[in-house]
């Protein structure tokens, strides 16, 4: 017997990264929230790598913290090694990337849901999303046959629905990490007209710590001082943690190439999409195989857990056959395995389907965040949480939705690439996909989004005001260092110091900071008097000044890219009737509905022509209307 | 309105009445001007809408054509906008040149289209036009796409995809390195990245400069000479290319296998092909080359027939006449070739004794009026040409800032890089950044 349970205003269905994020945002924005999970306690499970952030990811958790998402905040409390990446490939690719202890997170995460006011939290699996006859959502109903009423949901069913996993000629239903798969839900709205892929992904095997030999393996220390993700957290301290790097070897190829047959990638038995920056070791090894050895790092998985991940060694092939061949790298000999590899089958939705904001086109308060859209990563999930969450609060308010560009932010690139060009494999961000890098960087992540999370309300006055005043102390300095001129003879001084040749005239501080060989800390030999800030600050003074030109030449980019982003495009338009336009164009367009003349720009199948045929068909209607 | 750039464009056919035009569009159609037209009064004190006579100069003051112009002062322009018209003598080289002249110093290729929907965007032509102007952009721009094409298809085109391919993969490279630091073995560093580069800036510009001396082999005029063996077809090849490039003797059956000859006429590249005599014959190499012979004439843009006036007429040669636009009865100095005349009405017929250096010329300026009259649509594979070169000098601007870069982080230099992979895509109509990643999970062995 169904029964009518109570009513809330947004409904959050997943507890993963995706779903903790849009939650904790609703609720936080005094929207009465419902979060239901399968299973309380695997609230923020990392199914795979026990780690945040990295190259690009390491980047959208900064931006989460900017905005006011838990993320960042969570991962400092929890690391156990930390590391900032490509130090040495400049400013804006450094990237923060932190081993976490996986149980402690599950469990922090747990906690800040559980004392959040407006938020209520419950383990039932949601079947069906019910709607009016208008398509828009009214409630949700859950395998416990409770009928709850809201006016939003937000579906953040990560790799559950309709899960399947492989391992060798096995397979069965179910979730990740022996948890139950959501069966029903992705039928019902299939079943209601929304299109649904089924993407493939894979983990590698845990092993007992107890039974490697680390003497064989090339240690990895964390970097120090730690860099927090959050810019709330003033400093860590701890006891890090190593990983740890071996090789693969010939020995290992030869057990992987003699079982080939057996795996279900190369037998055909796999059918959902797998990630290409993913590959199985059978991938690497087939596609690769000029390849002597192939990089394995062991990562621990907790403080209190003598499990560790084995990084590089993804596979489907039979458990038999894993076992062999981890027995084959150094180190790992003896090597007792804890849980197998295995690969993932899921249903997730067309992300085609979704505007900007991440709601559905066709169904007004039905959203999707994280890897229900097609992407992949604890970060990715998260940032769409957040933007899911934050627009289904000003939806439900009637305020204007919260868009970041690809100018602002590497989650408005995210979030742009999915709906505007949809996806064929699970979507890892990375750097590569931003046009405007050097004006994304970590350490501006506040300077970009702290103002915007605050006006949204997810930034409290007090962390404002330090921005405000990190802000205005960076302004002043860079200021002070282009009005500063020093004198030839100290200027000769220190070049000749630093082995540079000598200037004949006075220069700025400022030009001597543009030199590649100096830098900020440096300059202080010649500039004693200054200003002490923290490490944060003084970064970004130097940042900002050295690189002053790139980001110039990025901003006068940006320019061009936002006058096409501001030429703004209806949304209930039939592109079927504008003749000038290709076929394939039209269908494309209709099927996008780009919001602006930039976003139909990146369409694939949509030309430069067309896009002029699109500024002649609006201006012409411009024409008419006046 | 979304560009302020100031567009340029060759607006009539070349060749067309001997005079080509040249429009310019935009807010410095006047500065770019001044620069490159030399007359008696000032520039600035030209009234709008009236002719003036002078001369276009390059940067070192060689003058380059004598040609007319006229200046139009915004708004009462087809544009709306300030606009520059000039007519220049036509002559494919030199309203390429003077349009080069225009690009550098700063205008742009206008795009198909582009003109007109200025004139649109700024209230010129009325509604009941905006659909045709719409489906003009699409028509214009899918027949310059075919050029581009064609193009892309010849061996420029090749070298072009391979020089984007070696940029990408340099890309790509530094992108493995910085998305996925932790694979050290894959890693590149800055200097070999310069050093790739170099080496791509020597095959650019190598590019660019045969693109200017024309030797560079685009498509152009493929004529097929055929006929009867010993007709004078191998002579006809020599005489017009001014060079012996095939073997004369009096021997039917000389020729066996296609000779290709790359010649100039007018400015406008010309292939021709010298082929083997078409008659019955149990020889198989010579075989062979008659079914060569044919498939030639079908993929020619012209063929010509070369009979021998002093020959005898046979069925076979009635039917090769028959089928032929154009025929050179050759050996006038044998014959008067009487006989034919009932066969060769309705045909262009060129009277030649080419052993005697008589009906050359004749035959030159036959193939300039054929490609000029629109024998082949020359003009389209010109323009495509000017954009490419200007995209060309795009990517090597960019890659020359490579090379005097002297940052010492890898990540400031995929800026440069990705303009210049940017440039060579608009080229060959591929998507830079979907590439990159595909390649990179093509080439580099990363991920869990
Ligand atoms: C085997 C495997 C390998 C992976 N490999 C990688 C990798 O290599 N690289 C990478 O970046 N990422 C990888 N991931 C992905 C990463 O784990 C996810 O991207 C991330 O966790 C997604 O977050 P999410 O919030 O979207 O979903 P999840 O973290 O999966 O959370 C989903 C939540 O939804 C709940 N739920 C689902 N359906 C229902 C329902 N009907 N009713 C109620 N609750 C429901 C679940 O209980 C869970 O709490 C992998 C994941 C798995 C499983
Ligand atoms: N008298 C005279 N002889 C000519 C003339 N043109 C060519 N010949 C001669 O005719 C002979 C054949 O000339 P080719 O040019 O080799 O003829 P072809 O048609 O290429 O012959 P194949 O080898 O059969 O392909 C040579 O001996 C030429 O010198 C001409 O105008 N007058
Ligand atoms: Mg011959």
């Amino acid at each position: 017997m169904e029964y009518i349970a109570e009513k809330y205003e947004a409904i959050v269905i997943g507890a993963g990264h995706a779903g903790c994020e849009a939650a904790l945002a609703l609720a936080r924005l005094g929207k009465k929230t419902m979060l239901f999970t399968l299973n309380n306690d695997s609230i923020a499970n990392m199914p795979c790598n026990p780690s945040i952030g990295g190259t690009a990811k390491g980047h959208l958790v900064r931006e989460i913290d900017a905005l006011g998402g838990q993320m960042g905040k969570t991962a400092d409390i929890t690391l156990i090694q930390s590391r900032m990446l490509n130090k040495a490939k400049g400013p804006a690719v450094h990237s923060l990337r932190a081993q976490i202890d996986r149980r402690m997170y599950q469990e922090k995460m747990k906690h800040v849901l559980e004392i959040q006011k407006n938020l209520d939290l419950r383990q039932a699996e949601v079947t069906d999303i019910l709607f009016n006859e208008k398509n828009e959502v009214i409630g949700v109903k859950t395998n416990t046959n409770a009928i709850y009423n809201c006016k939003v949901a937000i579906v953040c069913s990560g790799t559950y629905l309709k899960g399947k996993i492989i391992i060798g000629e096995i397979n069965f239903e179910g979730g990740p990490d022996g948890l139950f798969p959501a069966n029903k839900l992705s039928e019902c709205l299939k079943n209601k007209g929304i299109e649904i892929m089924r993407f493939k992904t894979g983990t590698p095997s845990r092993v007992n710590k107890r039974s490697i030999d680390f003497n064989k393996m090339e240690e990895q220390l964390g970097d120090e001082p730690i860099v927090p993700f959050s810019f709330e957290t003033e400093k860590l301290e701890m006891i890090q943690h190593s990983c740890y790097l071996t090789y693969t070897n010939k020995k290992t190829h030869d057990v992987i190439n003699r079982n080939l047959h057996r795996s279900p990638l190369f037998s055909g038995d796999i059918k959902g999409t797998g990630p290409r920056y993913c590959p199985s070791i059978e991938d690497k090894v087939v596609r690769f195989s000029d390849k002597e050895r192939h990089q394995i790092f062991i990562e621990p998985m907790g403080l209190d857990t003598e499990e560790m991940y084995v990084q590089g060694m993804s596979s489907s092939l039979p458990e038999q056959v894993q076992d062999e061949m981890l027995r084959t790298i150094k180190g790992l000999e003896n090597v007792k395995v804890t849980r197998t590899a295995y690969a993932i089958e899921y249903d997730c939705f067309n992300p085609l389907q979704l505007q900007k904001t991440l709601e559905f086109k066709e169904y007004k308060g039905l959203y999707s965040a994280g890897q229900s859209n097609g992407s992949s990563g604890y970060e990715e999930a998260a940032a769409q949480g957040l933007i899911a969450g934050i627009n289904a609060k000003l939806q439900i308010d009637q305020e204007d939705a919260f868009i970041l560009g690809r100018d602002e932010a590497y989650i408005g690139v995210l979030i742009d690439d999915l709906v505007t060009k949809g996806t064929n494999e699970p979507y890892r961000m990375m750097t590569s996909r931003s046009e405007y890098r050097l004006l994304l960087r970590q350490d501006n992540a506040d300077k970009r989004l702290t103002p915007k999370g605050y006006k949204i309300g997810l930034i409290s006055k007090q962390r404002y005001e330090k921005y405000k005043i990190k802000e205005h102390n960076i302004n002043i300095q860079l200021k002070r260092l282009k009005k500063t001129v020093i004198s030839p003879k100290i200027t000769n001084n220190f070049l000749k110091k630093h082995g540079l040749n000598p200037v004949i005239s006075g220069v700025t501080l400022d030009a001597l900071l543009k030199r590649p060989e100096i830098t900020y800390k440096k300059l202080y030999e010649i500039d004693s008097e200054r200003e002490k800030f923290d490490i944060y600050t003084e970064e970004e003074i130097e940042i900002s000044c050295k690189y002053e030109g790139y980001i110039k030449r990025q901003r006068k980019q940006v320019k061009q890219y936002l006058k096409m982003e501001n030429f703004q495009l209806p949304n209930d338009l039939d592109y079927q009737i504008i003749s000038g336009l290709r076929i394939e164009a039209r269908q494309k367009l209709n099927k996008v509905k780009p919001v602006s003349l930039g976003q139909a720009s990146r369409i694939s199948g949509v030309s430069p022509a067309d896009i002029n045929v699109l500024i002649i068909y609006f201006d012409q209607l411009k024409r008419k209307k006046t | 309105m979304i560009t302020d750039t100031t567009i340029a464009a060759i607006s009539t056919p070349p060749g067309r009445g001997g005079i080509a035009i040249i429009r310019m569009s935009g807010k410095k159609a006047f500065s770019i001007a001044k620069k490159v037209f030399l007359c008696k009064t000032s520039f600035d004190n030209l009234s709008s809408h009236s002719i003036t006579y002078g001369k276009i100069i390059d940067k070192n003051k060689n003058i380059i054509d004598q040609v007319m112009l006229v200046k139009l002062v915004a708004p009462k322009t087809y544009t709306k906008e300030d606009m520059v018209e000039i007519q220049c003598h036509g002559g494919n080289e030199v309203t390429k040149k003077i349009l080069m002249l225009l690009f550098l110093h700063g205008a742009v290729l206008a795009q198909p289209g582009q003109f007109t929907k200025r004139a649109f965007l700024q209230g010129r032509i009325d509604l009941s036009q905006a659909e045709a102007v719409m489906d003009l952009i699409n028509a214009e721009t899918s027949k310059s796409e075919k050029a581009a094409i064609l193009q892309l298809e010849g061996r420029t085109g090749k070298r072009i995809k391979e020089i984007r391919q070696e940029i990408l993969d340099i890309l790509s490279h530094i992108s493995v390195s910085i998305d996925y630091p932790e694979y050290e073995d894959d890693a590149i560093s800055i200097e070999k990245t310069k050093e790739t580069t170099t080496k791509i800036i020597k095959k650019l510009k190598k590019l660019i400069e045969n693109y200017e001396t024309g030797i560079i082999i685009r498509e152009g005029l493929t004529v097929v000479i055929y006929g009867p063996p010993n007709a004078g077809k191998s002579t006809f090849v020599n005489k017009v290319a001014g060079q012996e490039k095939a073997i004369v003797t009096h021997i039917p059956g000389t020729t066996r296998d296609i000779i290709e000859v790359h010649l100039n006429i007018g400015g406008y590249p010309v292939n021709l092909y010298d082929t083997a005599g078409i008659r019955k014959t149990d020889d198989l190499i010579e075989k062979i080359g008659i079914e060569k012979t044919i498939s030639a004439i079908k993929n020619s843009s012209l063929s010509i027939l070369v009979i021998d006036s002093s020959e005898v007429i046979t069925p076979e040669l009635i039917k090769l006449i028959k089928k032929a636009e154009v025929v050179v009865l050759n050996k006038i100095d044998l014959s008067n070739g009487e006989k034919y005349h009932k066969y060769l009405k309705g045909k262009k017929v060129i009277r030649t004794s080419l052993l005697n250096n008589k009906g050359i010329e004749e035959i030159e300026q036959f193939l300039l009026s054929y490609i000029e009259t629109g024998g082949i649509e020359i003009d389209d594979i010109v323009i495509t040409n000017q954009r490419h070169k200007q995209l060309i000098d795009y990517a090597l601007a960019s890659l020359i800032k490579i090379i005097k870069n002297k940052e010492q982080f890898l990540d400031l230099y995929a800026i440069d890089f990705n303009e210049a992979l940017e440039a060579l895509s608009q080229i060959t109509g591929e998507s830079a950044s979907e590439d990159v990643i595909a390649n990179i999970f093509k080439n580099f062995c990363v991920g869990k």
